[in-house]
C-alpha cells in the first residue's frame, strides 16, 4: 500500500466514515470477530470496518503497555494493521480470531522496539525544548488500577503473559502459542508477575 | 494455601480472572492482605483503552483503497507436501542431469543410512516451515531444536557410517563438492519461497534460516549420489557444511528483509 505519509487527514471525508458510523455499536464477539475476518478476506468494505473498530482498542492498549508515548503505540497500531491486512490470507476460516491477530501484533511490537532501538541509537536526542513540545503534544496516560500501574514493572515477558491471560481473557495454549513460548514457561511467568505484583501492592499498602 | 500456591492458582487459571474461587483461596486471602489487593485488582472492572480520536479514520481509508479478495492459506498439510515435492523433485531432477555416480560405489546400508536421514530432515524442516507460516499456529517443534537436531544427525550418521579418512587435496576437492552443493541449494532456496508466499512470515529471520536448512539438505542429496569421495571427513566438512552455509545465509537475508521490509517504518 504506497500511501503519502498524509494520506490519513486527506481522504478522512469519503465512505469510510460513513461506514464507520454504521459499523460502531454492534457486538464484537469471538465469532462476530471470525465472521467478520472471513469477509474481510473476501473484500467486504464494511466487515473490515467494523474490524478495525472491534480490535483497535484491545491492540491499542496490548502495544500501549510496554511503550513509553502514545505516539509510538499509535505508530505500532497502524504498523500493526499494515501487517494484518497483508497476512490476512494467512487467517483460517473456523480458527480462533484474537490468538491470530496479537501474533501479529506482538512481531509488529517486537519489531517496532528494534526499529526504535536502532533510530535512537543512529540519531541526536532532540533540544529539551522540542521534546516538552512532544511531551505536551502527546502526554501520558495514567493507569487508574494500582495492579496495572506496577505491571509495568514487571519484565517484559511477564507483562505479556498477564495482559494476554488476565486482560484479553486466552487461554495458556494460546498464549502459547502466540508467544512461541511453552505452556509451562507461560504459567511460569505468569507465576513469576504475580509474586512480584503482590510484593508490590503489599509494599505499597 | 500459602501466596505461592495462591499466585500458583492465578497462574493456572484460563479464560481472565476467574470470579468464583476454590474455599482453600478464599480463606488465604481472608488472612492476607497482599493476596486480597493483587486479586481485587485483577479481578475488578478493567481499564478501558482509550484510543486516541481519529486514529482508526486514518487506518480504515488506507486499508479500503487496497482491499482485494484473497484466498486462505492452504491447510498445513498441504503446505508440507509442496515443501517435501519441491524437494523431491529438484533431487531427482539435479541427479538425473548430474548423474549418480558416487551412489554406485556405496555400500546400500550407507546410501539409505543418510538417505533416511536426509528425508527425516526435510519431513521435520517442512512440518516446522508450515507450521511458522501461520500466525499463533500449534508447534510441533522449536525451529531451533529441530534445525540442530537435523544437524546433528547428519553429522553422526555420516561419522558414523563412513571410514574416517582424509584424502589428499582435502580442501581443494572439498570446496569443488561445497560449490556444487550451493549450486543446487539456490534454485532450491528460490523454489521454496514460492510455498512460503502461501503463508505469512512473522519472524524472518527463523524462516530465512530453516529454508536455507532445507535448501541445503536439497546440495547434500544431490551431492551424496554424485561424489565419488566417501570419507567421513570430507563428508562432515563439505556435504554438511552446505546446509549449514545455507541456514546462515538464509538467516542474513531473513534479517535484511526485516530492514528493508516495506512494513517497517511505513505508515499504512
Amino acid at each position: 500500500m504506497e500511501v503519502p505519509e498524509n494520506a490519513g487527514t486527506e481522504t478522512e471525508e469519503g465512505p469510510a466514515c460513513s461506514e464507520l458510523e454504521e459499523a460502531k455499536a454492534k457486538p464484537c464477539g469471538e465469532t462476530r470477530l471470525q465472521e467478520l475476518m472471513v469477509l474481510y478476506q473476501q473484500a467486504d468494505r464494511a466487515a473490515a470496518v467494523e474490524l478495525v473498530e472491534c480490535l483497535s482498542p484491545m491492540l491499542y492498549r496490548f502495544l500501549k503497555q510496554q511503550t513509553s508515548t502514545r505516539m509510538i503505540a499509535e505508530d505500532l497500531l497502524q504498523d500493526c494493521w499494515l501487517r494484518i491486512h497483508r497476512s490476512r490470507h494467512s487467517y483460517r476460516p473456523g480458527s480462533r480470531l484474537l490468538p491470530w491477530v496479537f501474533a501479529i501484533a506482538r512481531r509488529a511490537r517486537i519489531d517496532g522496539f528494534r526499529r526504535y532501538t536502532r533510530r535512537e541509537m543512529r540519531e541526536t536526542p532532540l533540544s529539551e525544548e522540542f521534546g516538552s513540545a512532544v511531551a505536551v503534544s502527546a502526554p501520558e496516560e495514567k493507569t487508574p488500577s494500582d495492579v496495572w500501574r506496577h505491571v509495568h514493572a514487571l519484565t517484559e515477558n511477564e507483562q505479556e503473559a498477564i495482559h494476554l491471560l488476565k486482560v484479553q481473557g486466552l487461554s495458556l495454549e494460546e498464549v502459547s502459542r502466540i508467544t512461541g513460548a511453552s505452556v509451562t514457561a507461560v504459567k511460569q511467568r505468569a507465576h513469576r508477575a504475580y509474586v512480584k505484583l503482590r510484593v508490590a501492592l503489599q509494599g505499597q499498602k | 494455601m500459602n501466596c505461592s500456591e495462591f499466585s500458583d492458582y492465578l497462574a493456572r487459571t484460563e479464560g481472565g480472572a476467574a470470579k468464583r474461587l476454590p474455599p482453600e483461596a478464599t480463606e488465604h486471602l481472608a488472612a492476607c492482605r497482599g493476596c486480597r489487593s493483587l486479586w481485587s485488582c485483577l479481578s475488578g472492572p478493567q481499564e478501558e483503552a482509550a484510543l486516541p480520536a481519529g486514529l482508526c479514520d486514518r487506518i480504515i481509508p488506507d486499508m479500503l483503497d487496497d482491499l482485494q479478495p484473497v484466498s486462505a492459506t492452504p491447510a498445513a498439510i498441504t503446505l508440507v507436501l509442496g515443501f517435501l515435492i519441491v524437494f523431491t523433485l529438484l533431487v531427482l531432477a539435479a541427479v538425473s542431469v548430474t548423474g549418480a555416480r558416487g551412489a554406485a560405489d556405496l555400500q546400500n546400508w550407507q546410501l539409505v543410512g543418510v538417505l533416511a536421514v536426509l528425508a527425516a530432515g526435510a519431513v521435520v524442516l517442512a512440518v516446522v516451515l508450515s507450521r511458522e507460516m501461520v500466525p499463533a499456529e500449534r508447534r510441533v517443534l522449536a525451529p531451533g531444536k529441530a534445525a540442530v537436531t537435523i544437524v546433528m544427525s547428519l553429522v553422526l550418521s555420516l561419522t558414523l557410517l563412513f571410514p574416517w579418512k582424509v584424502e589428499d587435496q582435502f580442501a581443494a576437492m572439498g570446496w569443488q563438492c561445497a560449490q556444487r552443493g550451493l549450486l543446487f541449494a539456490l534454485p532450491a532456496a528460490l523454489l521454496f519461497l514460492l510455498v512460503l508466499r502461501r503463508g505469512a512470515v512473522l519472524s524472518p529471520e527463523t524462516v530465512g534460516a530453516l529454508t536455507g536448512l532445507l535448501a541445503g539438505l536439497v546440495g547434500v542429496g544431490v551431492l551424496h549420489f554424485n561424489c565419488m569421495i566417501h570419507n567421513a571427513p570430507h563428508l562432515v566438512v563439505w556435504h554438511a557444511g552446505v546446509p549449514l552455509a545455507c541456514a546462515g545465509a538464509g538467516y542474513l537475508v531473513g534479517q535484511y528483509l526485516w530492514i528493508v521490509w516495506p512494513s517497517t517504518g511505513r505508515r499504512l
